[in-house]
């Protein structure tokens, strides 16, 4: 059943494409068994063979373009005019996400950390399973397979908690993340408009860094809160990030599900710190420039991730000086205030390289950073100022939320009034508070582009 | 079997509190509807009370429809005072032929003005998302006129694809679901009604016009931007629910008798080959209605006239006395 609705999730977009998933999963469930059967060079031959038919598709249908357009365009730098020919055809919804899933399953295999899947139905649904199909999580298939196997009987507890996460995931979509896209349209569609104006580039900026946030986790929990309806139970994608104190800890809890398959699959087979500084330095930018163009097939997805890279490389070699600059700056008696001073640098220093992740081009990510800086005037709220308001609510909503799950409740669900009559009206407010300032107008999620 | 027992009553509870929980979410709703309908319809200024105006009470000889360049670009009371009959500007910003035809059903259904202007953007007639995202101003009207249902609906069969799996298996207009809430009919309004009710802001005849003045550096980003912006939107179509609204507007007004003037104020960034011209233009000769063109008069080419895309007070007002003296000629050929 699971399968099946699955298949018909998945046809909603473009039908055919469900091909391409078909062809991927025979691939993967063969080479899987061909692994688990073979010893030594065998072993790494399937494993290869099935990278390749994962990464192939991926190149062809995300890349292909990317590499043609840079290729005529170096070589028309030494005066060769090549003609490659584009491919017009629209990038599979999930595609990088679902690649990732199954090439972790042949890894875990040939790594003999799970057992090739037998059941090419079962496997089929790993790959498939359509709560993450299209945006994740990317799980493991320890985490995800055994999981199909098991009975899942009706439980009270487990499906309202699935159903509450799964509230809190739209609130944040449609309430918070597409209420700021409105304002972050504004700006970074029409950012030479807006010249001088840096007041509002950086609040453009700080918006665009929450709706990318609520957009993703919002997907992220309506996601596992569905499949956690049905009994399956999904790995946790996001820690609250920006109340990290830090910019690795912000890594550290955003997006987990795809910066661990980096540090399993990438990092850690380079060498990862072992190697010393240095290499783990060169390792560290290796993997951000490949999440880089994992994201995206354009320049200002990588640039954006390799920014991501330097800045923690920064932080690896220059801990001590960041460490001195922050004791000047702490308070000797006020916790709380050291403690939002760490979180609001760890957030601005991220939002910085979000220009190239929004703008159009690297021209206009260039424009936007240098208008960052130029010290002029502007204001902060544009177009319509309800629009900015509402951001604003929502976003006060998000904070206040995270920081009693981060500080009191350790829980992902929203915090609740004890009595049942209270409960009622707390989620009924939520749910009318949903229809009366969300944004419902056919606005796609940002990931499901990857 | 205590095991099935215990899910069984789990199942129950599940239902039971499900239930309740559904019952006290519609009351809330409805209640929450209940008072926003209230709020809306006492609002005395503000963009809210300009529609129900228009919708409900209007009585002008002449009204002017369109978007923010409607409401901007055209002086109302001078064209009033020239032509010596009353005249109401009725665009509203953001909107685009779809609220046109809305606008004109809905005065035609409580008089009968004698010419009806219809002010379009050059590239008005292109398919644009943002177009029907902002039809959601007609939703407080959804009960109780069923004169802008139709246009309302569209909202949720814009880019339904009827030859889809998901169609097929789903054939909702997924904005009549919407529209059961009574709170979603005032999405994204309470803020705007609040400020309706605390600071009034007050027009003349509709008429809403900028002061400020575009310069050179600005002018030449706008359009650079704009040409950019362009290229960006991939599979650019001429939109046949907004034919279906130009034709629509002309019909009703020729079945009541009521003049059209289809007219294309001046913009900032000039038009040379769109082939929108074509289209109003073979439109307008089908139906024997005037088009009054004024996006390539070198008479309003001076950066001065203009706020941004639209004319500022100066420009208007320029504008609006030659436009006043077209109207003039049209209305005396039509009493001919």
């Amino acid at each position: 059943m699971l399968l099946v609705a699955s298949c018909v999730f998945y046809m909603f977009f473009i039908p055919s494409y469900i091909f391409i998933l078909f062809f991927l999963i025979i691939i993967d469930y063969f080479a899987g068994i061909a692994i688990e059967n073979a010893e030594g060079k065998n072993k790494r031959l399937f494993l290869i063979i099935s990278l390749v038919a994962n990464l192939g598709v991926l190149s062809v249908f995300k890349y292909y373009n990317f590499f043609a357009g840079n290729i005529e365009g170096l070589a028309s730098l030494m005066g060769f005019y090549p003609n490659i020919p584009l491919l017009n055809m629209i990038l599979p919804i999930g595609l990088s996400f679902h690649t990732f899933q199954a090439m972790s399953y042949t890894i875990e295999v040939s790594r003999g950390k799970q057992k090739a899947e037998k059941n090419i139905l079962l496997y089929a649904l790993y790959v498939m399973f359509y709560p993450q199909l299209v945006a994740g999580p990317i799980e493991r298939p320890q985490n995800l397979l055994h999981q199909f196997r098991e009975e899942h009987t009706f439980d009270y507890d487990r499906i309202v908690a699935g159903l509450k996460l799964m509230l809190w995931g739209l609130f944040k979509k449609v309430v918070i993340a597409d209420r700021c896209g409105a304002y972050v349209s504004n700006v970074f569609d029409y950012p030479y408009q807006h010249q001088g104006e840096t007041i509002t580039f950086w609040c453009g900026l700080f918006f665009f860094a929450w709706q990318l946030y609520c957009d993703f986790s919002g997907y992220s929990d309506m996601a596992i809160g569905a499949a956690q309806v049905m009994g399956i139970k999904l790995m946790t994608n996001f820690k609250r990030p920006y109340l990290s104190k830090s910019i690795g800890e912000i890594w550290q809890r955003w997006h987990i599900s795809l910066t661990s398959w980096f540090m399993d699959y990438v990092f850690r087979p380079l060498g990862g710190y072992r190697k010393g500084r240095d290499r783990g330095a060169i390792n560290l930018l290796i993997v951000y420039f490949l999440s880089g163009l994992w994201h995206g097939a354009a320049w200002t997805f990588v640039f954006c991730f390799f920014i991501f890279g330097a800045q923690l490389v920064f932080r690896l070699y220059f801990k001590k000086q960041i460490n001195w600059v922050f004791d000047k700056l702490e308070s000797k008696t006020s916790k709380t205030w050291n403690n939002i001073l760490h979180t609001a640098v760890a957030f601005i220093t991220i939002c910085i390289p979000f220009s190239f992740f929004r703008a159009h081009s690297l021209p206009d990510a260039l424009f936007i950073l240098k208008s960052l800086f130029n010290f002029g005037t502007g204001a902060l709220s544009i177009g319509n100022s309800s629009t900015f308001i509402y951001a604003v609510i929502g976003i006060f909503i998000l904070y206040a939320v995270e920081i009693y799950q981060e500080y009191y409740s350790k829980s992902d669900l929203l915090p609740e009034p004890k009595s049942i009559i209270f409960k009622y009206a707390f989620y009924s407010s939520v749910i009318v508070y949903i229809l009366l300032t969300g944004v419902f107008d056919a606005s796609q999620f940002i990931y499901f582009q990857f | 079997m205590p095991a099935n027992s215990s899910t069984s009553n789990s199942k129950i509870k599940f239902l039971k509190r499900g239930l309740i929980l559904l019952a006290v979410v519609v009351a809330m709703d409805q209640l929450c509807g209940l008072l926003l309908h209230q709020l809306y319809f006492s609002v005395t200024s503000g963009a809210e009370y300009e529609t129900t105006y228009a919708f409900t009470k209007a009585d002008a000889d002449i009204i002017v429809t369109g978007s923010s360049k409607a409401r901007r670009n055209y002086n109302t009371p001078l064209i009033s005072d020239s032509l010596h009959i009353s005249c109401y500007n009725a665009g509203h910003d953001g909107q685009s032929l779809l609220f046109s035809y809305a606008m004109t059903k809905m005065l035609l259904s409580h008089y009968t003005p004698k010419m009806i202007v219809v002010e379009m953007f050059p590239e008005e007639l292109y398919y644009k998302e943002v177009h029907y995202d902002r039809l959601n101003v007609l939703l407080p009207y959804y009960n109780d006129f069923p004169e802008i249902r139709e246009i309302a609906d569209w909202r949720g069969t814009r880019n339904e694809d009827t030859t889809s799996i998901a169609y097929k298996l789903f054939p909702f207009n997924t904005e009549k679901m919407k529209l059961l809430s009574q709170s979603y009919r005032y999405n994204s309004m309470w803020l705007d009604l609040l400020k309706g009710k605390v600071n009034e802001q007050k027009t003349e005849s509709g008429y809403l016009p900028l002061k400020n003045t575009i310069t050179e550096n600005k002018k030449r980003k706008y359009i650079e931007e704009f040409e950019l912006t362009k290229s960006y939107e991939h599979n650019r179509h001429i939109d046949p629910n907004k034919i279906k609204s130009l034709t629509g507007i002309i019909e009703l007004c020729k079945q009541k008798g009521v003049t059209v003037v289809l007219a294309m104020s001046p913009v900032l960034k000039r038009y040379d080959e769109d082939p929108v011209y074509k289209l109003v233009n073979e439109i307008s000769l089908k139906y024997n209605v005037s088009f009054l063109d004024y996006t390539n008069d070198e008479r309003f080419n001076y950066i001065q006239y203009f706020a941004d895309n639209h004319m500022n007070k100066i420009g208007s007002t320029f504008f609006s006395s030659i436009f006043a003296h077209d109207l003039k000629s049209i209305i005396a050929s039509s009493k001919n």
